[in-house]
């Protein structure tokens, strides 16, 4: 049985759809958190990612974790408690797992945060003196966007010079159509659909 | 631009090496603008890729410059060499990857690093030392960082024990539920106990090799007599990847391998009358050897069931683990494999090998090297009389009993065989009424010069001789003609004793 370099006849070195490291993940955030950032120098001020998962919360903070080297980042494991770390804004992923003393804490804190959660803390935050914006991930997915980054992941992946597959802007549409904004379905069809592919062509 | 570009080259142009080879190549590193450079450092490590979260092994570095300042248009080239770790080998399969990665870093202050990796293909070498040629049982790799998963399954454990104690109290309600459900596991063991009373499984063989022979021992005496749909042996192999944690996580799962074997065909079981066989298996040809991250399993097992109609059926399995042949064979010349796979890189039987150390043999059987040279001998002159069978049986029809007739006519003769060696194993199961083969071992392969295949049951006091012989050997012997295998193509031959 011989062994060549894995997806070398894609000119890839890996499956572009499979899964990729906290680090990667950040390079490859194609969501645009400019405007948020600006916003961010108001102590008082929260963003809070709204959304199902596989839909991008935590895609939308670790590109804000990316573009602020002071900025503190926690993400809760499921059934575990965490510590809310220090930084200027805190990051905090699943932040619906919060223990309610530490959600007293840190929503009437006097630093700026970045929520992802499943659930809308929009009335809590309020009573605490915030100024709220929540955005619902699933409404920024469009077909532009999602076309951008699964090319983004192709490109990642690169071996070499020279021709590659890449998704083209109707199978894009036509994935957001079967999909919705579930990035992941979309992510694991893909996936198959790559482990098939025999020869470099566009999908 | 990027302020630096690097290329990694390997020496061996194809980057496939064996465990324990030396890695080796050159870094090139391309300086594009003048930086301060903290030092370039080579990594090399395994880690998986596909659909699950990333499984990685210990980083080892080379430190390949400290401290330089670097100018642009400057080219610097650094060699390297390693050697290259035993386990785990490069495995490409559906949801999970295994590969080897060198990576190299330049390491410049308050900026991103420059960074560069290439894999290279890791197959089989030399044998890690938890194999020891025991295979009744599933062998664990130490694991890195072992030490904090034990702390934390201690605190796991306590926590769990605090739980327990305290509501201890309010379990008492679930008594009866336990009750009752250990009642009616009890009672459905008891009902497939009517039918087939106790039974004893043997599998002595839980490491396997692909393409092995795979012993299985079923025994039982049944209580009544009842009809079965059969009794089979399922063959499965799986790999599951979990990506994500928690509620997020998802496992995908993928089936490599599903194969099922009857043992014997549906009819009746007599009451009273024991049932008691040995069985051999061909395992499935394979490179998904068995892999246990948490994250990332390739996971064989092996289910023996005793299928009553109308009635539950009797079933276990065991979990296998599959590894390549050469950690199985105890006395692999490591070190002739290792110049052999230097020019061979292949899976398959090789196309020649070295000597392993010289056995001391009670009798005259030649255990010669495999070379050009000795097949030459072995096909020699006195090889000829099989040689013609051998030639008969090609000739004739692969369908019908020509095959067998040939071989039936040889009855009575014994012949000089040499036998280039795909496997050996140790005779289980066998048939004959001949006790010096019952602890023997079965040689397969092909007869030397020709690609005719051979399964030859070797007597016990050959055994010395054939345990310092490995894959790609070659073995002569005297040897009679049994039977024709029409499953497998191949001749069937036992070993003539030297008496």
């Amino acid at each position: 049985m011989m062994y060549s370099l894995p997806y070398a006849h894609l000119n890839l070195r890996r499956n572009p759809f499979g899964e990729f490291s906290e680090d990667e993940r950040t390079a490859l955030a194609r969501v645009d958190v400019d405007p948020i950032i600006a916003r961010l120098n108001d102590p008082r001020y929260v963003v809070q990612f709204v959304g199902e998962k596989g839909y991008g919360k935590t895609t939308h903070l670790l590109a804000i974790r990316s573009r602020l080297p002071g900025a503190g980042y926690v993400h809760i494991p499921e059934g575990e408690r965490a510590a809310v770390p220090s930084g200027c804004p805190i990051l905090i992923d699943e932040a619906q797992r919060l223990t309610q003393w530490q959600q007293f804490q840190v929503f009437r804190s006097n630093t700026p945060l970045v929520l992802g959660t499943h659930r809308d803390f929009q009335r809590k935050l309020r009573r605490a003196g915030r100024v709220v914006e929540t955005i619902e991930v699933e409404q920024g997915t469009d077909t532009e966007r999602l076309h951008r980054l699964l090319n983004a992941r192709i490109e990642w992946v690169r071996r070499g010079d020279g021709q590659m597959p890449s998704i083209t802007l109707p199978t894009a549409d036509n994935l957001l159509k079967e999909f919705g904004p579930n990035i992941r379905g979309i992510l694991h069809q893909l996936y198959t659909a790559f482990q098939n592919l025999n020869e470099i062509t566009d999908l | 631009m990027a302020k630096c570009d690097i290329r990694i080259t390997f020496d061996n142009p194809d980057r496939t090496y064996i465990g324990g080879d030396t890695v080796s190549g050159e870094v090139y590193v391309q300086v594009n603008e003048d930086i301060r450079c903290n030092g370039i450092v080579l990594t090399h490590y395994w880690k998986t890729h596909g659909r699950g979260n990333t499984a990685r092994g210990e980083k080892h570095e080379i430190q390949l410059t400290d401290s330089v300042p670097l100018q642009a248009g400057e080219e610097l080239k650094f060699s390297f060499d390693f050697a290259a770790e035993i386990w785990p080998l490069t495995y490409h399969g559906h949801y999970i990857n295994v590969d080897h990665f060198v990576h190299v870093g330049v390491d410049v202050p308050w900026a991103f690093d420059p960074k560069h990796e290439e894999e290279y293909i890791l197959l089989p070498g030399e044998r890690p030392p938890e194999f020891t040629g025991a295979r009744g049982e599933v062998i664990e790799f130490e694991k890195e960082a072992t030490e904090a998963k034990g702390i934390a399954k201690v605190i796991l454990f306590i926590i769990v024990a605090i739980f327990l104690i305290l509501f201890a109290a309010f379990a008492i309600v679930l008594i009866p539920i336990l009750l009752i459900s250990g009642g009616i596991y009890w009672g459905w063991k008891k009902m497939i106990a009517s039918r087939v009373g106790e039974v004893k499984l043997k599998m002595p063989h839980l490491v396997v090799g692909p393409g092995e022979d795979w012993p299985v021992e079923l025994s039982f005496t049944p209580k009544k007599t009842f009809p079965v749909n059969g009794i089979t042996v399922k063959i499965f192999a799986q790999e599951a990847a979990t990506s994500g944690s928690g509620t997020n996580s998802t496992t995908h799962r993928h089936t490599l391998h599903e194969e099922t074997h009857t043992l014997h065909p549906g009819g009746s079981l007599l009451a009273g009358e024991e049932f008691s066989e040995r069985f051999t298996i061909g395992f499935p040809e394979t490179a998904a050897w068995s892999i246990a991250e948490s994250d990332n399993k390739v996971t064989w097992s092996a289910q023996i069931r005793i299928d009553i109609p109308r009635f539950p059926d009797w079933s276990k399995k065991a979990e296998l683990q599959v590894v390549p042949l050469e950690f199985l064979d105890a006395a692999t010349p490591f070190e002739s494999e290792k110049s052999r796979r230097a020019t061979d890189h292949t899976f398959g039987p090789p196309a020649a090998i070295g000597t392993g150390p010289t056995p001391e043999s009670e009798n005259q059987r030649s255990d010669s090297p495999e070379s050009p040279a000795s097949d030459a001998a072995a096909t020699g002159e006195d090889m000829a009389p099989l040689l013609a069978i051998v030639n008969e049986i090609e000739q004739a029809g692969r369908f019908g009993n020509e095959r067998s007739e040939i071989v039936a006519a040889t009855e009575g003769h014994t012949y000089e065989v040499a036998v280039r060696i795909d496997r050996i194993s140790t005779t289980f199961g066998f048939s004959g009424d001949d006790a010096a083969f019952e602890n023997g071992r079965t040689v397969v392969g092909t007869i030397a010069g020709t690609d005719q295949k051979v399964q030859l049951f070797a007597v016990e006091a050959s055994n010395n001789s054939l345990d310092y012989l490995a894959r790609g050997g070659s073995w002569q012997t005297l040897a009679t003609v049994k039977t024709w295998d029409s499953l497998y193509d191949r001749l069937v031959m036992h070993e003539v004793p030297f008496d």
